[in-house]
């Protein structure tokens, strides 16, 4: 009896402060662990700008510090910074999204985080050229985090908008490295610290399921609820000058059972995709092709995955080479020896310039090799 | 059969219980009197605290899942009676971010995907002041970022 009036204690103990907790609306519930609130809360806070402000933003590395209109810029993105420093702190980002929407869904934070970065990365640069590096650091490393919270789902557009905003913050640190004297080791370590974001090769499953399945899915659902409806929705996916006739004049049957019949190119792509770059390059240009003839839906559905391949090397070798240039910052070019380009048998090519230096890799893109400039902007 | 019945039937019906003896009848009014209520009152106690007890967590339960309700009603009162999922034609619509216009912008050249990113970032909202669009959904990504600057 006495033990069972202890457990009866102890129950009631527990059930209280939960109680209480339930109550009080002013305890910070897991909920709130979320960046992407901070984020919106900094995308609120970003005031509209008239065509000067704009053009301060678009053009947020060459840009006169001086200019009047970049102090109005970042006088009125004070809010959105500590936003973006807070939301830069969190683990967990969810934006929300519904994949139930599938090519309705709407990404309206895409947008609005890259001019979130943009003004980070001019208020970095201003904090470079004030000689406070630690600042334009933060800045550079929030710009970096939000990168990676926008590239956490796995589609095409937020891998794209990931590579861009990423490529913000080496534009940013590239030409301050030698005045970072930030230790390689430590930016490697920071970089492998970053939240984690898929590649073009984790897209393909969403791009399938969510997009391709659920195009076929939504055409045969307006068929059966109104006749013609399906073949009048078919119509909007048609639109453009670059689609051929051939498609355009399909019957709601034949769009159909040609956008099915294109789930198991996806299957194939991913297979491409995964390989080495010279394997995905040697059978790439066929594999289309043959998919392309079999079946010309696929020239409006299957994304172009070469060419987001492309990018997406270019962009790894970028990042990259920024690692790589803090390392000749902190020990010259011969520390170069040690790194190697990911797409090279041996280290990047070394080349001093006026001011700063250039490291170039062996991956091409668009006929050109890929390059960095970095210690450029460093004061003498 | 049924002789051997009655038979054991009359014989039981014989037995009646002995009385207590006068011995037995006191020392057991002694006990009672003495050791017997004290007890009963703990155990009596016991079980008072312990209804009180059970009682508490049954209306902390209760009054939890009151809570719990409420939260869920006000949801449920909230949600919109239209339905909740986007409208198809949401893809298509030129000024709505959606993955649709994004993915065609992707696929042209190099550029194409800033200049959408642009459009809806809110910056393009001073070439298109009177643009208005008429569907079930709601206000475009633009019309909301202005309304933005009303609240």
């Amino acid at each position: 009896m006495r033990s069972f009036f202890f457990v009866c204690l102890l129950l009631v103990g527990l059930a209280c402060p939960a109680l209480s907790a339930a109550q009080n609306p002013f305890q910070r519930t897991p909920l709130a662990e979320n960046a992407a609130l901070q984020y919106w809360q900094a995308f609120a806070q970003m005031q509209s700008l008239d065509k000067d402000q704009m053009k301060v933003l678009e053009e947020w590395n060459t840009v006169s510090l001086d200019d009047p209109a970049v102090k109005k810029v970042l006088d009125a993105g004070q809010s959105s910074l500590m936003y973006l420093h807070r939301g830069a702190r969190m683990k967990q980002c969810d934006w929300g999204l519904d994949y139930g929407d599938g090519i309705s869904m709407l990404m309206p934070h895409l947008a609005k985080a890259r001019d979130l970065a943009r003004l980070a990365a001019l208020h970095g640069r201003q904090e470079f050229e004030r000689g406070s590096p630690k600042l334009a650091r933060g800045d550079a490393t929030s710009i970096m985090v939000l990168a990676r919270h926008v590239g956490r789902d796995p589609t095409m557009i937020c891998v794209l908008v990931r590579f861009g905003i990423e490529g913000l913050a080496v534009d940013l640190f590239a030409p301050h490295v030698t005045e970072l004297k930030a230790p390689y080791s430590q930016a490697v370590a920071m970089f492998e610290a970053l939240p984690p974001a898929p590649g073009v090769l984790q897209t393909l499953v969403v791009e399938k399921n969510y997009f391709a399945a659920w195009i076929a899915k939504k055409l045969r659902e307006e068929e059966a609820r109104q006749p013609g409806a399906g073949l009048t929705l078919w119509k909007n996916f048609v639109l453009g000058a670059d689609v051929p006739e051939a498609i355009k004049q399909l019957k709601i049957e034949e769009a159909i059972r040609r956008t099915e019949e294109l789930l198991p190119v996806y299957d194939e792509l991913a297979k491409l995709v995964a390989l080495p770059k010279d394997q995905f390059d040697a059978q790439y240009p066929a594999f289309i092709q043959k998919a392309k003839e079999a079946n010309p839906v696929a020239g409006l559905i299957v994304p172009a995955v070469d060419q987001l391949l492309a990018k997406e090397r270019r962009h790894q070798a970028r990042l990259a080479m920024s690692m790589a240039a803090t390392a000749v910052a902190e020990g010259g070019p011969e520390k170069l020896k040690d790194i190697k380009d990911p797409f090279g048998d041996g280290p990047f090519t070394y080349r001093q310039l006026d001011k700063g230096f250039e490291l170039q890799s062996k991956l091409l893109f668009e006929g050109q090799p890929v390059t960095l400039k970095a210690g450029q902007g460093a004061k003498k | 059969m049924n002789d051997e019945i009655d038979s054991l039937e009359a014989e039981l019906a014989a037995l009646a219980p002995r009385d207590l003896s006068p011995q037995l009848a006191g020392r057991i009014a002694a006990e009672l009197e003495q050791e017997g209520p004290a007890p009963l009152r703990r155990w009596r106690l016991g079980q008072v605290l312990a209804a009180i007890a059970v009682g508490a967590v049954a209306a902390s339960a209760v009054a939890a899942a009151w809570l719990w309700r409420n939260d869920q009603r006000t949801a449920q009162a909230d949600s919109p009676a239209a339905p909740i999922a986007l409208p198809v034609a949401t893809a298509f619509d030129p000024a709505l971010p959606s993955v649709w216009t994004f993915r065609r912008a992707a696929d042209e050249p190099a550029g194409q995907l800033d200049g959408l990113l642009d459009r809806h970032s809110g910056r393009t909202r001073l070439e298109q002041p009177h643009y208005v669009q008429i569907r079930g959904f709601g206000a475009s990504d633009v019309e909301r970022n202005d309304l933005l600057g009303e609240l």
